[in-house]
């Protein structure tokens, strides 16, 4: 009998199945995909924008871009998926978001999808194997907020599928994060991480922080690069060094927050670090958050034009692909700032349709990768508000 | 009427109920791989069973089906391994660091992948039996401290350190692969089935006090499994280091997850005993790969696939997975 209802059981869930599996594309020129108007949620920057007469061409050929992250479970992931979502009707664009979690699952995947007949592929890790097996499927391979090492650059760059690589400055935003923390009194601080060799990106943030702090004549005091036990990390530094007087964190979650409130520590440090939670404009407020920044969720639309550049008539929008595009953070200094992130990135899409249109070379012969490089360098809070405007 | 008690053969009883769970246990993990590659074929018209695909399959099976081979002896006598994905990872390490650091030749990297694969499986089998300690205890020590290796090893060398394909190449032939796979597979069914080392595995796993008080080497039997399962471990982490073309401190990472997933999707006895086979982890091994590929191929989002391979998982575990230690005989 149990095993009756489990046959009856794994039908229902075959027919789910069925069910989950989406419809193909429409063919070009059925006339239902590009408008000459944006779409409704790309109310984001250039969201007020009147638009008369849109960059992007009507009748655009249907292609399928599959996005490899990790996009469930953390608001960034969501938002990264959201910003691309909002391309998928203006540019004819179906997508797959697909679930890694290292380096031999990436491989695994980019088989299988290659072999699915995608159109492109935009992911946050790299290798020289895994850009091969794209390249033999003929499938461009572009990757956003990744960091890579000169050396594998020169390798991938050698592959004509691959189209670059786009990611936030790390480093320079940390130390940005060291001069507030310095100028905001703090002398003595301790440093959160993640466990040292899991992420460039992670570690970047720790190291230059340290540096540029104690370049500045401040002192480090505790460091601990314990996994996520970041509320640990913080009850230990609060009763081992009474002295301590800032705390800086590569991720500024907000299991930090709770744990500076219990611990008593609100108003005796200051605190700084990357990403912003629901206590931020609090701790703002109080003079304890000094510094934190943002607007990684916009790295993957960026990322997506170029991406589109080379999957429409083989355009490489990236000139030097050995080199990485770096894209500056959304910097966060008070409850104000954090208002207009709110607004305007959080629940918002940091680039409409058009202004991806417009950084597409067949659509905009005119556009070139300087301002491609001028565009990422100038995103910031003041940028992302000033083009909603 | 005078009424007649209605004998009942014990002996009879117990075969025939035998024989049916023998039944079940061969058939059922083979009706869920089965099902499980018709619903996702007809789901993707075909596309997974395609000749490209059936490649891409071998590929994405491989290294959790040589683990999973090795891994078999461990779970046959009533052990276990939690350390493999990351002994796994710090193998790769050591054959990258004696290649590209040492600048040795690409046979010294192997060697170098397989020795400190059985050096860890060793320290878990041996220590574990040595020291009568649950081999969960010892695994998860010796995961830990690779863990550690590895973190370490990879920040001296650079973080993400890149697999130069045209060194390592030869383990990203898919021919090279195809026969390395049939060959361990079949060399460790002949151990598992024919030899007295597979029997002599499972009769440890059926009842530890009876199989040393019949005269079975307990020592003997764990070191030569941990032997095995260290080659394998060691085996595949120069394919999987190729594959990934890069080594860092994820390397590795969620490998003995996926063999627990193949030895649950197979109807392996998790404790052991006569009930283990071979073709339980391949199948299981078969059956998370198209599961995992075809979910892909049919091009459902991440969310639906975690929800629909979550579902179905139950499905199968409840049609296949082998009960017969959880209940009672019933004589009526």
């Amino acid at each position: 009998m149990k095993r009756l209802l489990c046959l009856l059981l794994t039908l229902v869930m075959a027919f789910t199945l069925f069910g989950c599996s989406k419809a193909p594309s429409e063919p070009a020129g059925s006339g239902t995909t590009a408008s000459t108007e944006p779409p409704k949620d790309t109310q984001g920057a250039a969201g007020a924008e009147e638009v008369t007469t849109s960059v992007i061409p009507k009748d655009l050929p249907p292609k399928k871009v599959a996005a490899l992250g990790a996009f469930s479970g953390n608001e960034l992931y969501l938002q990264w998926r959201k910003n691309l979502e909002s391309l998928a009707e203006p540019f004819n664009v179906e997508f797959q978001f697909v679930e890694i979690s290292g380096s031999e699952d990436l491989a695994s995947m980019v088989e299988s999808l290659c072999t699915a007949g995608v159109d492109g592929i935009i992911t946050q890790m790299a290798s020289e194997s895994v850009v091969k097996i794209a390249a033999e499927h003929n499938v461009p391979y572009m990757v956003y907020c990744g960091v890579f090492s000169d050396d594998l650059m020169q390798v991938l760059a050698g592959y004509d599928n691959f189209c670059g690589v786009v990611a936030e400055d790390d480093i320079v935003a940390a130390r940005h994060g060291a001069e507030a923390m310095y100028n905001a009194g703090c002398r003595s601080v301790g440093v959160v991480g993640l466990t040292r060799g899991m992420s460039d990106m992670m570690d970047n943030r720790a190291d230059y922080f340290i540096e540029r702090f104690e370049e500045l004549g401040g002192k480090v005091i505790a460091t601990d690069y314990s996994i996520m036990k970041f509320a640990d990390s913080i009850s230990t530094f609060a009763a081992a060094y009474p002295e301590m007087d800032g705390i800086w964190c590569a991720i500024l979650n907000e299991s930090i927050f709770q744990a500076v409130t219990t611990e008593g520590l609100v108003g005796q440090v200051k605190l700084g670090g990357f990403d912003l939670s629901d206590s931020s404009p609090d701790f703002y407020d109080s003079g304890t958050l000094v510094f934190s920044c943002t607007g990684q969720q916009a790295t993957i639309v960026a990322s997506f034009a170029a991406l589109y550049n080379y999957m429409y008539d083989g355009t490489y929008l990236i000139e030097d692909r050995s080199v990485t595009v770096p894209r500056s953070f959304i910097e966060i200094g008070n409850s104000d700032d954090y208002a207009d992130y709110n607004d305007y990135v959080r629940y918002s899409t940091c680039y409409s349709a058009e202004e991806i249109g417009r950084m597409i070379k067949a659509f905009n012969p005119e556009y070139t990768f300087a301002d491609y490089l001028a565009m990422n360098e100038a995103f910031s809070i003041q940028d992302v508000v000033s083009r909603a405007q | 009427m005078p009424v007649q008690a209605k004998s009942v053969d014990i002996g009879e009883v117990l075969t025939q109920k035998s024989r049916r769970k023998d039944l079940f246990s061969a058939v059922l993990p083979f009706c869920g791989l089965l099902l499980t590659v018709l619903v996702l074929s007809i789901a993707t018209k075909g596309l997974l069973l395609s000749p490209m695909n059936l490649v891409n399959i071998i590929n994405q099976c491989f290294n959790t089906a040589i683990v999973g081979v090795g891994a078999a002896f461990v779970f046959a006598h009533g052990g276990m391994d939690f350390s493999v994905g990351a002994s796994c990872g710090v193998a790769q390490l050591a054959c990258i660091a004696v290649v590209t650091q040492l600048r040795l030749p690409l046979w010294v990297g192997f060697l170098a992948a397989v020795m400190v694969g059985v050096a860890c499986s060793m320290v878990v089998g041996m220590g574990s039996h040595a020291l009568h300690l649950q081999p969960f205890i010892v695994s998860l020590c010796v995961r830990s401290a690779c863990t550690g290796i590895l973190v370490v090893g990879c920040n001296a060398l650079g973080k993400n350190i890149r697999v130069p394909l045209d060194v390592f190449g030869i383990f990203n032939n898919n021919i090279v692969k195809t026969i390395v796979l049939v060959a361990l597979v079949a060399f460790s069914w002949y151990l598992f089935e024919k030899t007295s080392l597979g029997k002599e595995e499972k009769a440890i796993g059926g009842n530890r006090v009876t199989a040393v008080q019949s005269g079975i080497l307990l020592g003997r039997n764990v070191f030569l499994s941990s032997l095995i399962l260290g080659i394998c471990v060691g085996i595949a982490a120069c394919f999987q280091m190729s594959r990934s073309g890069t080594v860092s401190a994820s390397s590795g990472n969620g490998l003995e997850f996926n063999i627990m997933i193949a030895l649950a999707l197979g109807g392996f006895p998790m404790a052991g005993g006569s009930a283990a086979r071979i073709r339980s982890m391949i199948i299981g091994v078969l059956t998370i790969t198209f599961l995992t590929n075809g979910l892909t191929l049919v091009g459902l989002d991440s969310e639906y696939v975690s929800l629909v391979k979550g579902l179905l998982f139950v499905v199968i575990v409840a049609v296949s997975y082998d009960r017969s230690n959880l209940k009672q005989v019933n004589f009526v």
